[in-house]
């Protein structure tokens, strides 16, 4: 199938998540769009709340009870996942899409060792192999990622091991079957610093071994900029940006990633008045009409057409000498015919207007 | 009113020497061992001054706070508030003592009653010191830019950064003069964090507070402080004002520490010089011999197992960035 499909690795297309709620269905992620390509880390960042969890909960079709698809498509090597039946799901789950999740504590078995939890993810999907086939497979997993003395760590159990060595070890599990997309959630938060760059190293390494694509969660702009290669930004259940990394950073188009890497901390502002935008995201439930980021926005607040319309996502004229705008993947026409996640776009009815002096620190 | 003996202005608001804190550990079999989790630490905070503590999970800065404020007997060492030693005080002069310095905790979702209106979270330290007035709550409301009317509401009703706010009045209730900031903004969202730096240090302008302030987001720290303590295995491996320990970070383990922090620039990341640390964090109750971060150091060598390195000012050198006095770190190397 995947010599002859050309299209991206997974196409998010209009992706509408809900939840039931006391007044009817609640949109927690209302139309996200986004591509992943073979081979890139695809960064989705957000704050708690803006639905990024969810939107890769739901590539995994492992939504929390409640919560259900309400629209959109999933395509992974252009396969819709969102229609795969049970059994076919559980055949990708684990064997081509794999997931590291945040606290490496709570997605082990603390009653079971190391060694088999991570042998059962090896025979879940290559049934033929034998006990010491198995074993072998495991110890050179967890030799892959930097656990020293593979053999005797495999016989202990989960809080045997120190946090940043429990999330080697489910890096090493989503390794099993060199997965075709990585979905790495926050892998990296319940971490300290040193530990952080430890296993940031090893997740680059692992997944560069097995050609995986990865699609990074996080609501560190720090680690978007040392790992990602495009970047998604989300806000209140939407998307509201994609760019390549160095466009995002340089020269943001909504005002919402401007705000937020204007309020990026650092030597520049030390000591001075840091920038902070105004108030907090809405409650799904509460999201305002038109943008739902209006009430916060510098640009936006009192102009008519934000409260009134909803912007939807727009691919933006890219400069020339952009390499990364230019390679445009030749995929599928998306939804609303506009937006192209593989190149850069914002949902923002002003988009760059004037972020740029936003994050030069004048006054807006 | 706090003292009958006001405290003279020109002394520390919180000194901390030798403090030592030791836990009893199992060891192997029937054998018993000793886990120092605060190894002979000396901080002091000045009058309207900010000092952020820096360490990673294991260093010893919660037990550290805990002791700070009587949660924990130290095994060794003082902590005087205003230069009077808590330990030396009778319980209900050591509790008026202690309402000189407040906490504010890491979690607004779980350090506020649920049941409480924020009024009556506010109110409670006020009520139990005999001082309640809904004028002196409605002030601290306000202090916090937060308003009259949300003290009728209940801490689910407000946004994580709302509830921080809250967690500050209630702290600011009996006017102490130290704060104790345990991760203030690290359950926070990004765009939110600012904001509650901000109020923190417009209110440390405003009423001359203290900041004790621990946080491991290194940008954070940076922002608000004026002095640095960077904290490793129960001991200060470093301190100084903050741009010197920023910008010229002394002691091995600063240096990776700093140089592992991401940062928002992918221009920058590209060309960046990351120390990566080998292994993890010792056995607190197993500490190596000599320096504690030997086992993981990029350049400890053979001294470094006989000689625990103590805190020192730097040697004078002719170098073109030359440490200043106050920058003091615990590391043979650096002083050899």
């Amino acid at each position: 199938m995947s010599t002859t499909y050309t299209g991206p690795l997974l196409s998010v297309q209009d992706l509408t998540i809900e939840v039931r709620g006391d007044d009817g269905p609640v949109r927690l992620v209302d139309g996200v769009t986004f591509d992943v390509h073979q081979d890139e880390v695809f960064a989705l960042v957000g704050e708690s709340g803006s639905g990024k969890s969810l939107t890769v909960l739901a590539i995994m079709d492992l939504l929390p009870p409640g919560v259900r698809i309400a629209s959109g498509r999933i395509l992974f090597r252009g396969r819709d996942l969102a229609q795969l039946p049970e059994a076919e799901m559980r055949r990708l789950r684990g064997k081509d899409l794999a997931m590291v999740f945040q606290d490496p504590m709570s997605a082990l078995n603390p009653l079971q060792r190391v060694g088999r939890q991570l042998a059962e993810a090896v025979k879940l999907h290559a049934s033929g192999l034998n006990r010491k086939q198995t074993a072998d497979k495991v110890h050179s997993l967890l030799a892959a990622v930097g656990v020293p003395d593979p053999q005797g760590r495999a016989a202990s159990y989960p809080h045997q091991w120190s946090g940043g060595m429990r999330q080697r070890a489910m890096i090493a599990m989503a390794m099993a079957h060199d997965p075709g997309l990585l979905i790495a959630d926050e892998p990296t938060t319940a971490l300290d610093v040193t530990v952080q760059a430890q296993v940031m190293d090893v997740l680059a390494e692992a997944r560069r071994r097995a050609g995986s694509a990865m699609i990074l969660i996080t609501h560190d702009l720090g680690l978007v900029a040392e790992a990602a290669d495009r970047v998604a930004v989300m806000y209140s259940g939407r998307v509201v940006e994609t760019a390549g990394v160095h466009q995002l950073f340089s020269s943001p188009a909504h005002p919402y990633t401007a705000g937020l890497l204007a309020s990026v901390l650092g030597e520049g502002t030390a000591g001075e008045r840091a920038f902070a935008i105004p108030g907090s995201p809405p409650a799904a439930a509460e999201r305002p009409a038109g943008c739902a980021f209006q009430p916060r926005c510098h640009l936006g607040s009192g102009r008519d057409k934000c409260t009134a319309a909803r912007p939807l996502l727009t691919l933006l004229p890219t400069p020339p000498s952009s390499a990364e705008g230019a390679a445009q993947p030749q995929g599928m026409a998306h939804p609303d015919g506009a937006a192209h996640p593989g190149g850069r776009a914002a949902a923002c009815h002003f988009a760059g207007e004037s972020t740029l002096q936003l994050l030069k620190g004048q006054p807006v | 009113m706090r003292t009958d003996t006001p405290a003279p202005p020109f002394l520390d608001v919180l000194t901390i020497q030798d403090l030592m804190v030791e836990f009893p550990a199992r060891g192997p079999l029937f054998s018993r061992r000793t886990l120092k989790a605060v190894n002979g630490v000396s901080l002091h905070v000045a009058p309207g001054e900010t000092l952020g503590l820096v360490g990673e999970s294991g260093c010893g800065k919660s037990t550290l706070v805990r002791t700070i404020l009587g949660m924990n007997k130290p095994t060794a060492g003082t902590v005087a508030v205003g230069g009077r030693n808590l330990a030396g005080l009778l319980n209900g002069r050591r509790r008026q003592e202690r309402a000189r310095m407040q906490m504010v905790f890491q979690d607004p979702y779980s350090s506020l009653d649920p049941r409480m209106t924020v009024h009556e979270i506010i109110a409670e330290p006020l009520r139990i010191n005999g001082q309640y007035t809904a004028a002196a709550v409605n002030r601290l409301l306000e202090q916090v830019g937060l308003t009259e009317a949300m003290g009728g509401r209940r801490p689910s009703e407000f946004s994580g950064g709302q509830r921080q706010r809250v967690g500050i009045a209630r702290a600011l209730a009996l006017k102490p003069e130290l704060l104790i900031l345990d991760e203030p903004v690290s359950a926070l969202d990004v765009s939110v964090q600012a904001q509650v730096i901000n109020l923190l240090q417009d209110l440390q302008a405003e009423l001359g507070l203290s900041y004790l302030f621990i946080a491991h987001d290194l940008s954070v720290v940076r922002q608000i402080s004026h002095r640095v303590a960077v904290m490793y295995m129960g001991r200060i491996v470093e301190t100084g004002p903050v741009a010197d320990v920023f910008n010229n970070p002394q002691h091995p383990y600063t240096r990776a520490l700093l140089s592992a922090a991401p940062v928002a620039d992918p221009a920058a990341a590209a060309s960046r010089q990351r120390i990566v640390l080998r292994g993890d964090l010792p056995d607190a109750a197993n500490l190596p011999s000599g320096c504690s971060f030997r086992t993981r150091c990029p350049m400890a060598t053979e001294a470094c197992a006989a000689v625990v390195p103590q805190l020192l000012p730097p040697v004078p050198t002719q170098a073109d960035f030359p440490v200043r006095p106050a920058h003091q770190s615990a590391c043979l190397l650096v002083h050899s």
